[in-house]
């Protein structure tokens, strides 16, 4: 075995430049934490609490999903609770343009039990 | 402080190559067991490719000596060597099990990427143009979550087909379907050390009959995945 890592290559695609980015987006992925240094305090704080934020008006949007599946809900009932989640995202819009995050800000890895979101 | 590299067979040979930020690497042996580790006055430096090169050449080394090789996370530290004593006798079992688990075999990775269908934004059946804007969001919310749970079990399906032959031909596997949206499959395979020829032979046959994904299988690898017993499947979300 040699240092050169193309050694290590034992059967390649064509397409080895997309497999790179690839794999540099989900390294990116992991390495994500909360920014909590002092000098981004404010926007460290604002990222953590509008990821749990998130965290709970994905569930939420989730378990409507499955309710109007489930054909449950009367055409009335879907009306309401579909425009409190429309005004809900469009309220996480603006806080995320405010403090300058992404959806990607507001989602953190959990190791072996994968993505938050 | 020490960095510890990896847990090993006994006795190694201090490996021939540097540690991280140039520091020697010693051994020490607790219980059977065998630790690299290295010596620092401060904190050695943190994770980037040229450190996490440096680590792979120690274990590499290890590995080249015929030992049984269970590579450390990056980043473990242990204030002296009695603390990294107690660290490895608190879980000598485990690290026994998994020693001789991996005992003669080497690690193969495998990443598989596919090209998903393009999304499909109309919900299956349902008029979106009828009644007021909550309904027409939260019945877009309804075709997007069905469109979510149609595409993961489409790469469920076409990552088994890749993977099952090749964890048959493993001791074990771990994988991971989905990484990314375009990363179909990330796997890691325990192959005998001289059957590395014959499993390379077995992925090439796979990318040769699948000429819609791409493939790459690299290694061989110390057995970096398989520090942990294998898990259960994961229950669906």
């Amino acid at each position: 075995m040699t240092d050169d890592p193309v050694d290590r290559v034992l059967s390649r695609p064509d397409a080895l430049d997309e497999m790179a980015e690839e794999i540099e987006r989900l390294d990116r992925r992991l390495s994500r934490r909360v920014n909590a240094d002092p000098d981004g305090v404010e926007r460290g704080l604002a990222q953590l609490v509008l990821t749990l934020v998130e965290l709970l008006r994905q569930l939420m949007e989730r378990q409507a999903v499955r309710r109007v599946e489930g054909g449950t809900l009367s055409d009335e009932e879907i009306e309401r609770l579909g425009t409190t989640f429309l005004r809900l995202e469009q309220r996480m819009d603006e806080l995320k343009e405010l403090f300058d995050l992404t959806d990607d800000d507001l989602n953190l890895n959990l190791g072996p039990l994968g993505d938050l979101l | 402080m020490l960095h510890v590299y990896a847990v090993t067979d006994p006795e190694p040979r201090p490996p021939a190559v540097a540690g991280v930020d140039g520091a020697p690497v010693a051994t020490l042996a607790q219980g059977g067991l065998a630790v690299a580790y290295s010596r620092h006055a401060t904190a050695p430096s943190p994770p980037s490719p040229e450190t996490a090169l440096v680590h792979a050449r120690v274990c590499d080394d290890l590995l080249a000596q015929g030992l049984a090789v269970l590579p450390v996370r990056y980043g473990t530290r242990y204030a002296d060597e009695a603390a990294l004593r107690e660290g490895v006798a608190e879980r000598r079992q485990a690290l026994g099990a998994r020693l001789d688990a991996v005992r003669g075999h080497v690690e193969l990775g495998l990443r598989v990427l596919w090209t998903p269908h393009p999304d499909d934004v109309e919900p299956d059946g349902v008029a979106v143009e009828d009644g007021g804007p909550g309904r027409a969001y939260l019945l877009r919310r309804v075709a997007q979550e069905q469109q979510r749970q149609r595409r993961r079990e489409a790469a469920e399906a076409a990552a088994a087909q890749v993977h099952d032959p090749l964890a048959a031909a493993a001791r074990e596997a771990r994988s991971e379907v989905l990484a990314t949206p375009r990363l179909l499959l990330s796997a890691s395979y325990l192959v005998p050390r001289h059957g590395v020829d014959a499993f390379r032979a077995l992925v090439e046959d796979m990318a040769a009959a699948h000429p819609d994904l791409d493939v790459l299988c690299t290694g061989p690898w110390p057995a970096y995945s398989f520090g942990d017993e294998p898990r259960e499947p994961r229950s669906p979300v």
